[in-house]
C-alpha cells in the first residue's frame, strides 16, 4: 500500500531546510507565551469584575440613628419603631436577594479595632446596622431609597453604585485593551507563517516546478506546506504553554485573595504544587486548546499562501 | 488525441511562435518535430505538456481541454502527458531512484510496483549500478538516460521529447528510439523534436516542421 510518509521524505521538496524548524517554534513559543499572558489577563479580569459586582458592589449598608424612635411620617402608616419599620419595608423589596440587621456583638466586633473593647462600655448611641444584598446586576432603586427617607430621613446609605460602574469602565477599556493586544498577537502570528511558507516556496521553487509538470496536485504541495507548519506551530506552542506555566501558577498566587474561593487562604498556605488545583478549569482548558487554536491558524495561513503562490504555475 | 484549432501561441516575451495552428495527432501515433534551432519546437511541447498556455485558441488532449479544465483534473493530466526536457529537470537531492521513481509515487502506486517498474526501467537504460547516486555525479548522457526513464517509467498516455538523444551516442540513440517504438506499439502517443536527420531516416514516420510561424505536416 502506498506510504505517504515515504513519499513525503522522497519527493524532493525538503522541507525540513527549506522550513528550518528551530526559528519557527521560538517565534511561536514567544507568541504564544504573549497571548496566554493576555488571555491570562483577561480572564483574570473578567474574574475580578464578576465577583465585584456579585460580591462587594452589591451590598449596601444602612445605618439607621435611634432605631428605637417611633416614624414620624403622617403620609403613610408604618409600624411600631424605626427599626422595624425598615425591617418590614426590605421584607417587601424584590431587589434584594437578602438583607440582615448587624447583632450587637457582630457591631463589637467591627468596632473593637478603634475602641480597645467593648462598645457598650462606652454608653455610646449605636445605630442599626444592615446589609443588603442585591441581587445580581441589580442596582439601588429610586423606590427603595425614597422608602427608606420616608420612614428615616436621616438614614445613612453607603452604596457601591458609582465605583461599580467606573471600576466597570475600567474593566471594559482593559479588556478592550487585552483583546487588541491579542489581535496583534494573532495577526503576527499570521505574518510569520506567511513569511515563512513564502520563503519555503522560494526555497522549493525549482522543486514545485518539477513536482507540478509530473502531475502533483496543488493540493498535495499544499499540504504538505501545511502539514508541516501546523506541526512546527504545534509544538512551539506547547513549549510556549511550558514556560508559561510557572507564571501563571504566580499569578494564580497573587489573585488567590481576590478569589470566590472560601478556602483560599489554606491554598495559598500549601505548596506550589497546590496552587495547580487552584487555576480556573476555563483557563486551563484554553491553555490546552491553544496549541491546537494556534496549528489550526498556521494550517489555513499555509494552505492560503501556497494556494495563491501556485496560481502562477499553469 | 490531440487536437488543435486556431493556436496561436508566443514567447515569454511576446514574439509569436505559431499562428493559427491547427493540428490533430490520434492517439497512438508517433510523430517527429524538427525545425530550425529557435522555431519554437520546445516551446510547442511545452504547451502541450501544459506547462505554457497558448495566447489564444482551443486545445484538447486526451479528451479534456486543459484551458477549462480545473487544475485538478490537468495535474490528473500531466500524469499520463510526459515531457523529456533537454535540461533534463531532475531533482538534485534525490537519487536517481527515487527521480525514475517519482512519477509512479504522485499517482500512489504499489511500493513493489515501484520498486519493480524503475528497476527495470534502469537497467534497460543501464544506469541501474548508478541508482543510488545523485544526478550531479553523472555525465550529461547519464542524467539524459535518468530523464528519459523518469518520463517513460509509468507508459504515459503521451510521450514529448525534447532533443531526447542530444547527449548519447548513436548506438543508444538508436535504443532510445526502440523504446519509445515499445511505448508507441502499446498504445502511447510519441513526439519527439530532434534535429537528427539520421535517426528520422532509421524511423520513418510522419514529420511535424515549424516554419516561418507555421507547422507542415509531411510523411517520411
Amino acid at each position: 500500500m502506498f506510504d505517504r510518509i515515504s513519499i513525503s521524505r522522497l519527493d524532493g521538496l525538503r522541507l525540513h531546510r527549506a522550513l528550518p524548524g528551530r526559528l519557527l517554534i521560538f517565534l511561536v513559543a514567544a507568541m504564544t507565551f504573549l497571548a496566554a499572558l493576555t488571555i491570562t489577563g483577561v480572564y483574570g479580569n473578567h474574574l475580578l469584575i464578576k465577583r465585584w459586582n456579585t460580591g462587594a458592589a452589591s451590598v449596601v449598608i444602612l445605618q439607621l440613628l435611634d432605631p428605637d424612635k417611633p416614624v414620624q411620617n403622617s403620609n403613610r402608616d408604618f409600624l411600631g419603631n424605626r427599626e422595624n419599620s425598615i425591617m418590614a419595608f426590605l421584607q417587601t423589596q424584590s431587589d434584594l436577594a437578602s438583607f440582615h440587621k448587624l447583632s450587637a456583638q457582630e457591631i463589637n466586633e467591627l468596632l473593637s479595632p478603634w475602641l480597645h473593647g467593648n462598645a457598650e462600655d462606652f454608653a455610646l448611641p449605636l445605630p442599626a446596622i444592615f446589609e443588603l444584598h442585591l441581587k445580581d446586576n441589580k442596582t439601588v432603586s429610586a423606590n427603595l431609597l425614597k422608602g427608606l427617607r420616608e420612614i428615616a430621613p436621616d438614614i445613612i446609605i453607603e452604596q457601591s453604585d458609582f465605583w461599580k460602574q467606573r471600576l466597570n469602565s475600567l474593566a471594559s477599556s482593559l479588556q478592550s485593551c487585552a483583546f487588541f493586544a491579542l489581535l496583534i498577537v494573532v495577526s503576527v502570528h499570521i505574518v510569520v507563517i506567511a513569511l515563512t511558507t513564502r520563503t519555503g516556496l522560494i526555497a522549493c521553487r525549482q522543486a514545485i516546478e518539477i513536482l507540478h509538470i509530473l502531475g502533483a496536485s496543488d493540493y498535495y504541495i499544499a499540504q504538505r506546506f501545511s502539514h508541516r507548519n501546523a506541526y512546527l506551530t504545534f509544538i512551539g506552542s506547547l513549549i510556549g504553554c511550558i514556560l508559561f506555566c510557572p507564571l501563571l501558577l504566580y499569578l494564580t498566587h497573587l489573585c488567590l485573595p481576590f478569589s470566590s474561593n472560601p478556602d483560599w487562604q489554606r491554598v495559598f498556605d500549601q505548596s506550589w504544587y497546590s496552587l495547580w488545583f487552584a487555576i480556573p478549569t476555563p483557563l486551563f482548558a484554553l491553555f490546552l486548546f491553544l496549541p491546537i487554536f494556534n496549528a489550526l491558524i498556521s494550517w489555513l495561513t499555509t494552505e492560503f499562501i501556497v494556494y495563491c503562490w501556485l496560481r502562477r504555475l499553469t | 488525441m490531440i487536437q488543435l484549432e486556431g493556436i496561436n501561441l508566443h514567447f515569454s516575451n511576446k514574439k509569436t511562435i505559431l499562428e493559427d495552428l491547427n493540428l490533430e495527432i490520434p492517439q497512438g501515433a508517433f510523430c517527429w518535430l524538427t525545425g530550425p534551432s529557435g522555431a519554437g519546437k520546445s516551446t510547442l511541447l511545452k504547451m502541450l505538456h501544459l506547462e505554457i498556455k497558448p495566447a489564444s485558441g482551443r486545445m484538447e488532449i486526451l479528451g479534456i481541454n486543459p484551458l477549462k479544465a480545473r487544475r485538478n483534473l490537468c495535474a490528473r493530466l500531466r500524469q499520463r502527458v510526459s515531457m523529456i526536457h533537454q535540461d533534463y529537470r531532475l531533482l538534485s537531492n534525490l537519487s536517481i531512484f527515487d527521480n525514475v521513481a517519482l512519477p509512479l509515487r504522485l499517482q500512489k502506486i504499489d511500493k513493489k510496483i515501484i520498486q519493480s517498474n524503475t528497476n527495470e526501467i534502469l537497467e534497460w537504460l543501464n544506469i541501474s549500478h548508478k541508482q543510488k547516486a545523485f544526478p550531479n555525479t553523472l555525465s550529461g548522457g547519464e542524467q539524459q538516460r535518468v530523464a528519459i526513464a523518469r518520463a517513460v517509467v509509468h507508459k504515459p498516455a503521451i510521450l514529448l521529447a525534447d532533443e531526447p538523444t542530444n547527449a548519447l551516442d548513436e548506438n543508444q540513440a538508436f535504443r532510445l528510439i526502440d523504446l519509445f517504438n515499445d511505448l508507441n506499439s502499446i498504445g502511447s502517443t510519441v513526439i519527439v523534436a530532434t534535429h537528427n536527420e539520421t535517426l528520422i531516416k532509421n524511423f520513418p514516420a510522419p514529420k511535424l516542421t515549424i516554419h516561418d510561424k507555421q507547422l507542415w505536416i509531411s510523411d517520411v
